[in-house]
Parts: C-alpha cells; structure tokens; sequence
C-alpha cells in the first residue's frame, strides 16, 4: 500500500491521487451505524433498517479536490454478541466512527468505552471521529452538545452530531476524516493501473497532434 | 532446353484451348471441342465466371481508385495572381456610361415631348416630330427588330423617343400618366386631363427597356414600407430583451427577498414592457397587411408575424405576476425571523468555538475553503439472513463468503482482495479460537 502520486489529467477531471483507507464503524446497537454509512455510501434511509450481523461491508469513493479517498468501511453489528469480531475491525483500520444516539445517555457512554479501546488497542494514529446521531430528534436529545463536545476535545476527536434521516452532517463527517487522514501513505493497486492508462492516453495525444 | 523452346513457341491456328492440338479448321474445332471437352465446358464456364468476376472486381477497383484520388487531392498552392479588377472596372465604366448615357438622352428627349404637349392628336404628331425626327419608311422594308416584311396588316411605326422603325410587335405603349412620373412625380396630377385622351406613347422595346430599367433602378434603393416597420419592431424588441426585462428581474428578486419598496417601479417596468409588446404585435399585424405582390414577401411578412408573436409570447406571458404587498411581508416576516435565529445560532457558535479545540477551528476553516466535494455511487453487498451460527466468527465468515461471491460479480476486485483478506484474518482467528478454546476473553463470556 505504497502511495503514489499520478500525475494529473490536464482536463483536471479525474482525480490525480487514490488513498486508500479502512474504516470502522462501532458503537451501541440501534445506534445508526448502518443507518449512517448507508446514508453515506448509498443516499439511502430506512426507517426499519434491520439490525446488522457480524459486520457489513460498503465501499465509498470521495472526491477532494483531486484527490479521490475510497473508504472501504466495516460496519459493526453493535450487539454484544459480536463484540468479539470488532477487534479485527478496527485492527488495521485508519480511521473509525464511534456513533452513539443523541436521546440515549447509555450510548454515549458506550461510546467512550469503544473510544478508550480503541485508542488502547488500535492502530496508533487512528483518526477516530465521534458521531451524536440521531439529530433529527434533537427535542428528546439526552446528551447535550457541550458535553460531547468537551469530551471529544479532551480526547482528540473529531465530533459532529449527525442525522441519517435528513442526511444532517453525514457526508461531512466522513470528508472532515478524509481531511484529516494523511494522504501519502496508502494507496490502492487501482491507481498504478489507471496512471498506465494514463500514459498511454498521452503518448495518443503526443502522436496526434505533433504529426 | 526442350521444355524452354517449347514454351517460346507461338502456336497459330484453329487449336484447341485445352488439349492444343491444331484442327485447321474452325468446325473441326468446333467439333472436337462438342465431343471431347464437353464435360470441361463448365470448368471453361467456372474460368470465365473468375475471369468476369476479377475484370469486375479490378473495374470497380479502378473506379474506387479514381475517387480515392479525387479525395486524396491535397489543395492547390495560389501561383502567381494578376487582378483584373482593374480591366473589369474599365470594360464595366464604358458600359455603364453608355447605359447613363442612353437613359438620360431617352429621358430629357422624353421631358422635352411631354412639354408643352398639344391636346389634338394630329398637332401631338408634329410636335413628336419636331422633338425627335422620324425616320424614313420608305426604305424600310422589314423590322430591324424580328425582321419580318412591312406589309397593309403589319404596319411601320415610329418609335416617339429614337424616332427609329418598328412593327406594332417589337413596340410598346407607355402611358401618359407613367410618362409624366417618370419625368416629374408632382406633374402627373396637373395634366390628369390630357392623360385621358392621350393614353400614350408608342416606344421601341429598346427606349421602353431603358425607361424600365430605370425605374426598376429607382425602386432598388428605396425601401418598402415593411422595413420601417421591422425597424421600429426590432427597437422595441432590443428595449424590452436587453434593457427591462433586465431590471424587471432584478426588482423582482429585490421583491422576493421582501423588499417591498420596490413594488411601485416593478409595476412600472411591466407596465413598460406590456405596452411595448403590443406596439410590436400591432407593428407585425401592420406588416401583415401591407400589399405584398410577390409570394416571396407574403412568406416574409407571415414570418415576421409569426415571429413576433412568438416573441411576444414568450417574454411577455413568461414574466411572472407580481407578489402582492401581503407575500412581500410575509417574506420579509420570514427573512427577519430567520436573521434573528441565525444572530442567535451565530452567538451560540461564538460559545462553542471558544471550547473547541483550535485544530478543530482550523479544520472548519479548511472545511469552507473545500470546493469541490464530489461523492460516487458507494457499493455495498447483500447481507445473506441464511448465515446463522452459534459461532459469530463462522457467521461473519459466511457473510464475507457471500460478499465476496457479490463483488466478483460486481467486477469489484479491490473489494474482492480487501474481503479476501478479512476471510483469512477471520480464518486464523477461528484456528486460535479452537486451538485455545476459553483464552480468548470474547469467546469465554459468551460460549
């Protein structure tokens, strides 16, 4: 996972850079987690959204500017049950969302627990981003922004409260991780393969028109 | 030697064009071809279908060739260039002159009969006479024009403007009226009087071409009625598309942000362009209506029409109506009660950034400066129900099976090898479990 830099199109269309990156969703069950990256990842809402088995599987691609960050993210059952398979989740991850719903003090408090295994067991560097969800239904809110926010502070998060339903700061989080996460360290086989294409669209291009 | 002197000669003579052999005569030929090569006919048949179906092939491919060439030609350089501008102009001169010339000697002779012009028609013929002299007939035995004999029923007649000879066929008659207009435009009226038992001028088709040309000449420049019209449309047309509608729309969004003092000058500005509108349309009704001769003015005039009442249609009925003073408030209303809220969320930001930390601060600001935010179509597989074990590795192991089952179909092989991946760290993570069954923390709670 050797980060390479491809050389931009002229057209400035695609992007120059793919990064790469693991991403890990935990938290409390019926938190919205898969709510989240299903909002994310698909634009979709379910307001009956099943409850998810061992972990799921999604991929999204964003595009910063010119550099184009694919997440592939981990979407944990939150169950107790599976909370075994979470370590190897976020083992090897690069970044996790740690979601807890808004109305609901427990999960925060869950909350802060996955936080302090994460920052004990997983990948040192970690970018781990605190999600209040659940904005939608801000009037029966239980745990107050300031709260989350302080701790979030005090523990070098990032934080944003969200909602899946309205879709409130969900792209965001996941850019304002994308941000955060350093760039020249991962990159997937896609971008060799599309800088060879690359090349060969030049020398097209060079043939074309010096002729 | 033998085979090489054999190939070099030429045979001659009725042979045979299969086994050749020399008959010496063309029916012995005939004959033994019948007899012999009967069977071979279809191979000389298959020969000729080949030959005609190469020459066919070979024709038509000349025939490509030809136009292949014909499109390969590669412009012509410009050589040496002599203007003849100079010579067109000096040929073109003369003939121009001669023509002026023509015209306005035709012309002042034709002022000069019309002056003073005798009402009785036998003072009129020496009048003409004296003006322009009449030639002499009696030499005059065929029209110099179509050259037919003069005889009692095709009689001589004297052109009234070049005195010359003509039949009744190669002369015209040019009206008194149209005389005295082509002339003096004012002198018509004073002599309706004699234009009546005086209808006109017998003239040879050359004076009577010339006067024609002439005044086709004078209609050239002068511009119909329907330009004016059109005009004075296309005016009101550019006021109204780069001018009002402009500032209506500007006003309008002025209204629509409750501003309500802009209500009076909105009014104004539709106003404006209603009534402009309708000039147009009554403009291009006008045009409509015109006398048009030819087709081709018809079409014209019903396309000017058509167009501006397209035109009209489409920017005057597209201007929306006006909010009433009531909607003006009630966005007003909105706005104030929205900048009071945003005051207030402004200074609840104010308090919440003076607790965050100030990387994340820094990361907002980045935030804004981010233009360009595009997302794509994520991928996601479907998670099977039919996974259930009482082991939730053996559960997550099937689901990552299936997953990677939907992402080779997808042709998603970065997910493919990601999922793989997984699979083995899931598998490792089993043979642990099963090696040391109860020191794994997670395992030990829940079995």
């Amino acid at each position: 996972m050797a980060n390479r830099a491809v050389p931009q199109r002229p057209n400035g269309q695609t992007p120059g850079k793919i990064c790469q990156f693991k991403l890990v969703l935990l938290g409390e069950s019926s938190v919205g987690k898969s709510s989240l990256v299903l909002r994310f990842v698909k634009g979709q809402f379910h307001e009956y959204q099943e409850s998810t088995i061992g972990a799921a599987f999604l991929t999204q691609t964003i595009h910063l500017n010119d550099v184009a960050v694919k997440f592939e993210i981990w979407d944990t059952a939150g169950q107790e049950r599976y909370h075994s398979l979470a370590p190897m989740y976020y083992r090897g991850a690069q970044a996790a969302i740690v979601v807890y719903d808004i109305t609901n003090q427990d999960t925060f408090e869950r909350a802060k627990n996955w936080v302090k295994e994460l920052q004990r067991q997983a990948t040192p560097g970690i970018v781990i981003a605190l999600a209040g969800n659940k904005l939608d239904l801000n009037t029966m809110r239980s745990v107050q922004t300031d709260e989350s926010q302080t701790y979030a502070y005090e523990n070098g998060l990032l934080f944003m409260e969200t909602s899946a339903k309205t879709s409130a700061n969900v792209t965001e989080i996941f850019k304002a991780i994308a941000e955060k996460l350093p760039k020249n360290e991962t990159t997937s086989t896609a971008g060799q393969g599309r800088r060879l294409v690359e090349s060969e669209g030049a020398n097209k291009s060079l043939s074309s028109c010096c002729k | 030697m033998t085979e090489a002197a054999e190939e070099n000669i030429v045979l001659e003579g009725f042979l045979c064009p299969i086994c050749k052999v020399d008959f010496g005569l063309d029916l012995k030929l005939f004959l033994h071809f019948q007899e012999v090569h009967s069977e071979d006919q279809d191979l000389v048949k298959s020969f000729k279908d080949l030959f005609g179906k190469a020459k066919e092939k070979i024709l038509k491919n000349d025939i490509g060739k030809k136009e292949d060439r014909h499109y390969v030609w590669e412009p012509q350089e410009i050589g040496e260039v002599n203007s003849h501008i100079q010579y067109f102009k000096h040929c073109r001169n003369k003939w121009v002159e001669h023509f002026v010339m023509e015209t306005n000697k035709t012309v002042v002779r034709l002022e000069k009969l019309l002056s003073n012009l005798p009402q009785d028609p036998n003072k009129r013929k020496t009048h003409e006479q004296t003006i322009v002299q009449w030639l002499d007939g009696t030499d005059v035995t065929r029209c110099p024009d179509c050259t037919k004999s003069f005889n009692i029923t095709r009689r001589q007649h004297h052109c009234r403007l070049c005195g010359s000879i003509v039949c009744h066929e190669c002369s015209c008659f040019l009206p008194l009226s149209k005389a005295y207009e082509t002339i003096n435009e004012t002198g018509k009226n004073q002599l309706s009087s004699i234009t009546q038992s005086s209808p006109s001028f017998r003239l040879c088709i050359h004076c009577g071409q010339v006067l024609e040309n002439r005044e086709q000449i004078k209609y050239r420049d002068h511009k119909p009625l329907m330009c004016d019209y059109y005009d004075k449309i296309i005016e009101c047309r550019n006021k109204i598309e780069n001018d009002l509608l402009i500032k209506f729309n500007q006003t309008y969004n002025l209204l629509k942000e409750g501003e309500s003092s802009y209500l009076t000058e909105a009014n104004k500005i539709r106003s404006d362009i209603v009534k402009l509108a309708e000039t147009i349309d009554a403009l291009s009704n006008r045009i409509m209506k015109l006398e048009n001769n030819t087709n081709s003015s018809k079409v014209t005039t019903k396309n000017i029409r058509l167009a501006m009442i397209q035109c009209v249609q489409s920017t005057v009925l597209a201007i929306p109506a006006l909010p009433s003073v009531k909607e003006i408030e009630e966005i007003a209303q909105k706005k104030r009660e929205a900048a009071e809220a945003r005051l207030r969320n402004g200074q609840d930001l104010n308090m919440d950034k003076s607790k965050i930390s100030p990387s994340v601060s820094k990361r907002h600001n980045i935030q804004k400066n981010e233009i360009k935010l595009r997302l794509e179509d994520g991928w996601s597989p479907v998670t099977n129900a039919n996974v259930n074990s009482d082991n939730p590795v053996v559960e997550q192991m099937n689901i990552i099976k299936n997953y990677i089952k939907q992402a080779k179909e997808a042709y998603r092989f970065d997910e493919v090898a990601s999922l793989e991946r997984n699979l083995q760290e899931l598998n490792e993570e089993y043979f642990k479990m099963q090696n040391n069954s109860g020191n794994m923390p997670g395992y030990s709670t829940k079995n």
